[in-house]
């Protein structure tokens, strides 16, 4: 019964999976979080840590309980978030769709289109379960800074009064701020948008170009990000908030695995060397869907193609940024 | 065929007083309770704004329609103020309780077998203005003239075990018979709904709908009790299991496309009598929403709702009361002509759903994307018990009317007057690849689209229309389907060269010439936002995802 659900079910135990666990549990949550890997699940729960994958996890707290078990965490929690990469979403949303009622509040906290179908996440959750209750968690809120217990803050974006209310039980406490958004596909859209933005960051980085043309790659980064929302059915204004130039600037600050991913590519590293050192990137993946996004409501995104080209191996940093220098002058 | 006669329906007129008291003391109990609660609705703003609006309205001129004079508004505006709680009330359940019996409808049992089993007989009389001695054999007729497709034997069995809420797409003041017609061909129950106050005074449909449980909204009246007394009214009939039919597009669609943007005020009724009967504990508390698609081959008002539409670039004036429906002899007319086709109206009803807009079963179990049942009650818990959130039920509406308006688009019927309109507004637009719209339309009067400029069109039409209906993305008429592209588009020249005053072609040798460019438009729109724009232009012509 919803009515004796009293816990918050995180699914996915990646990085991402793993510290919003932990945030819900310091915040006082009784946490479930759900791996699909069941020596993962197991280790965690008597390990209390997964130094290879988040070394800066001391201690996994004690109200998180990791189990594979996915009716059990839907039996017992009100509020589901899916903590994933986005290809993986449709499978994880496939799952939690035979065990979730219409009671349940179901979250992603994805940040990226499904390859291949251009989908948001919440769209798939739609597909794969009877959940009406969905929403989408984005913003400038990092791994790192939510751990050391920084002030960070994250947009809950959805039609739900619930949703929100949920996300910010779960969350919301003394070091961390949730933000209400009605503009789902905005916020998704941005979200998805922002990770791409963060990789031609690095490249400009990488490239030492001054202050003046980082600020300009963001500013017309987040230009881009508006543009492509808005064509595909969101609100300007949510690529310019703070699941948009929120979390590009966020990502930018903290020299994070997109802006890393940037640095290697304008290094003259291949895209099979960065996915090595630094695993798997959503990045790479929305890059490829954003552009096809872009492309397919013909509006012309300089800065994402090229970030969508160099990740696919098909033109040097160099020739990129010359590419972008020698556009035609136009209109802001 | 005859519908179910243990429908509740049959039971309003013992019913009517208690359903009047019912809406009355709701309404009057809501309103208070939220002055209570909310500053910003106390009685005196609620009953100043009624007065104030009525003011407004009747200073332009007052009709026998009006319940109250203008003098009564003025009194209220003038006294509500000195007035204490207790007075506004009284004045509150006075209003309330006079509105709710003008918007009550009358059923008459006797009007309703004469209407199921005498007016098709009439109308086909009517539509092929021969002898009497051919009526029965018109009668036969007239069930292959409006030919009734899709899920009537689910909704059947759905009536049965719940309240039906059939929603219909809307482009003409023939809906709503062509609806009550097709319910009862069906086996299935009448329905009631709410027809324009206007419409009441057009002597043709009037007796019918007075005795045949329409209820009377007047679109004229915009303040919140009364916008309150309607949806309540829908509430307590859904709730007592009165089968209902609203026009969810809120008015005929001007513009002749697919609708998609639906109007949610009374479909929400659905979502709250669902909600209230489980709270109650009703038997079969389930409401099942019905999506209907009304296909014409030509369209009664098309003149009058394309002119509309674009006079107002896409808006909507609320009211037309003197268009083609008003006038008898242009009724008979469309009829006449119309009926003298092979087929004329397709009645196509969608896969119901419930609420939430999840598709039903059956059984009347909902179903989710996999098809796995789904305990409906739990999308209405909050801490494990059923109940109302005004927030969250508008959420949960919003999403039932996108899925209304998919299937509007899945089972719309194409006919070969929209066929043909299509490829020649096609044609047309590349003519004239410069020109806006209303330049277009302007210059393309008298314009000859030659032979060749459509055949190549209408084959990859057809040949796309058809690959799309056997994916489910859209339903052919017979003639779409199965007739060969060449006496396919004759059958369109020929249909849309007849009825309207000025025809949208004429058939010339060489090719189309077209008439009435405003009313191919029309026509042609029915086939907007399916994504076919790139197939019917040269450029493009492998076309893109439908």
């Amino acid at each position: 019964m919803s009515g004796t659900r009293q816990s918050v079910g995180i699914l996915g135990a990646g990085r991402w999976g793993l510290t919003l666990a932990q945030v819900a549990a310091q915040h006082g949550q009784s946490t479930y979080l759900w791996s699909e890997d069941s020596r993962r699940a197991g280790r965690l729960q008597s390990q209390r840590k997964l130094k290879s994958l988040l070394p800066e996890l001391d201690e996994l707290h004690a109200g998180v309980t990791a189990t594979s078990d996915l009716a059990l965490v839907a039996s017992q929690c009100h509020t589901l978030v899916i903590a994933c990469g986005a290809g993986e979403t449709r499978a994880i949303a496939r799952q939690v769709g035979a065990v979730v009622d219409g009671s349940h509040v179901v979250l992603h906290a994805v940040r990226g289109l499904e390859p291949g179908t251009l989908r948001r996440a919440t769209r798939v959750i739609r597909e794969e379960t009877c959940a009406r209750k969905v929403g989408a968690l984005a913003g400038p809120a990092l791994v790192e800074e939510l751990l050391a217990g920084r002030p960070n803050a994250f947009v809950c974006a959805s039609r739900y009064p619930e949703v929100i209310r949920r996300a910010r039980q779960a969350f919301a406490g003394d070091a961390v701020r949730v933000y209400a958004s009605k503009d789902l596909a905005g916020v998704e859209l941005a979200a998805a948008a922002s990770a791409v933005a963060a990789v031609g960051v690095g490249i400009a980085l990488q490239l030492g170009l001054g202050s003046a043309t980082l600020a300009t790659f963001v500013t017309r980064s987040a230009a881009e990000m508006a543009r492509v929302v808005e064509a595909a059915g969101g609100q300007a204004a949510s690529a310019m908030g703070l699941a948009g130039l929120g979390e590009l600037l966020a990502l930018r600050e903290s020299g994070s695995r997109e802006v890393e991913a940037g640095r290697m590519l304008a290094a003259g590293k291949t895209p099979a060397q960065i996915t090595k050192k630094l695993g798997h990137l959503d990045a790479v993946d929305a890059a490829k869907t954003f552009k096809a996004l872009a492309e397919h409501y013909g509006v012309e995104t300089h800065i994402g193609a090229v970030v969508a080209d160099l990740l696919a191996g098909e033109v040097d940093a160099p020739t990129a940024i010359r590419s972008l220098m020698t556009l035609s002058h136009m209109a802001e | 065929m005859f519908a179910s006669r243990n429908a509740r329906i049959f039971q309003f007129m013992d019913e009517r007083e208690a359903i009047i008291r019912d809406v009355e003391s709701r309404v009057v109990a809501e309103i208070v309770e939220r002055a209570r609660v909310h500053s910003d609705d106390s009685l005196e703003y609620v009953l100043n704004e009624a007065a104030f609006l009525e003011m407004k309205r009747l200073e332009k001129g007052s009709s026998k329609l009006d319940l109250r004079p203008y003098g009564y508004w003025q009194d209220i505006a003038r006294t509500v103020g000195k007035a204490d709680e207790s007075h506004r009330v009284r004045v509150l359940r006075e209003l309330t309780g006079a509105y709710a019996r003008d918007v009550a409808g009358k059923f008459t049992p006797g009007v309703y077998r004469f209407a199921t089993r005498v007016l098709p007989v009439g109308l086909s009389a009517l539509f092929n203005a021969q002898s009497l001695d051919s009526v029965v054999g018109n009668y036969r007729k007239l069930s292959q003239r409006i030919i009734i497709e899709g899920a009537t034997a689910h909704l059947r069995r759905l009536a049965e075990i719940g309240t039906l809420v059939v929603v219909p797409t809307h482009t003409s003041n023939l809906d709503s018979i062509a609806v009550g017609w097709s319910l009862d061909e069906s086996g299935l129950p009448p329905v009631t709904y709410g027809a324009g106050k206007n419409l009441f005074s057009n002597p043709l449909t009037s007796f019918f709908m007075h005795n045949l449980g329409a209820y009377k909204v007047d679109r004229r009246i915009r303040h919140s009790i009364y916008k309150r007394v309607l949806k309540c009214y829908s509430e307590v009939l859904l709730e007592r299991g009165y089968h209902s039919l609203f026009f969810p597009g809120g008015t005929r669609c001007r513009s002749n496309e697919v609708e998609t943007k639906l109007k949610l005020g009374l479909m929400g009724t659905a979502l709250t009598a669902y909600t209230n009967n489980l709270i109650r504990n009703r038997p079969n508390p389930k409401v099942f929403i019905c999506p209907l698609t009304i296909n014409y081959h030509l369209v009664l008002e098309g003149e009058t709702l394309i002119g509309e539409h674009l006079r107002t670039d896409g808006g909507r004036r609320y009211i037309i009361e003197d268009d083609e429906f008003a006038d008898l002899s242009k009724v008979y007319q469309f009829a006449s002509k119309t009926m003298s086709m092979e087929y004329t109206i397709y009645m196509r009803f969608g896969e119901p759903m419930d609420p939430f807009g999840n598709p039903v079963d059956i059984g009347g179990i909902s179903r989710d994307p996999h098809e796995r049942p789904i305990d409906i009650e739990r999308y209405l818990w909050v801490d494990g018990e059923v109940k109302p959130d005004p927030a969250r039920d508008r959420a949960y509406t919003v999403e039932c009317g996108h899925a209304v308006a998919r299937s509007f688009k899945r089972n719309t019927v194409v006919v070969s007057s929209v066929f043909l309109a299509a490829v020649l507004f096609a044609a047309l637009r590349e003519t004239y690849p410069r020109l806006d719209l209303y330049r277009l339309l302007r210059v393309a009067r008298g314009e000859l689209v030659p032979n060749e400029a459509v055949m190549a069109r209408a084959e990859r039409l057809q040949a796309r229309l058809r690959d799309m209906a056997r994916n489910r993305k859209i339903c052919l008429g017979h003639d779409v389907e199965g007739l060969g592209v060449a006496e396919l588009v004759e059958t369109g020249a020929k249909v849309l060269s007849m009825y309207h005053a000025t025809p949208v072609l004429k058939r010339a040798s060489n090719g189309f010439e077209i008439g009435n460019p405003d009313l191919l438009h029309f026509y042609a729109n029915r086939l907007a936002g399916y994504g076919l724009e790139g197939l019917l232009g040269e450029r493009l012509d492998d076309g893109g995802d439908a």
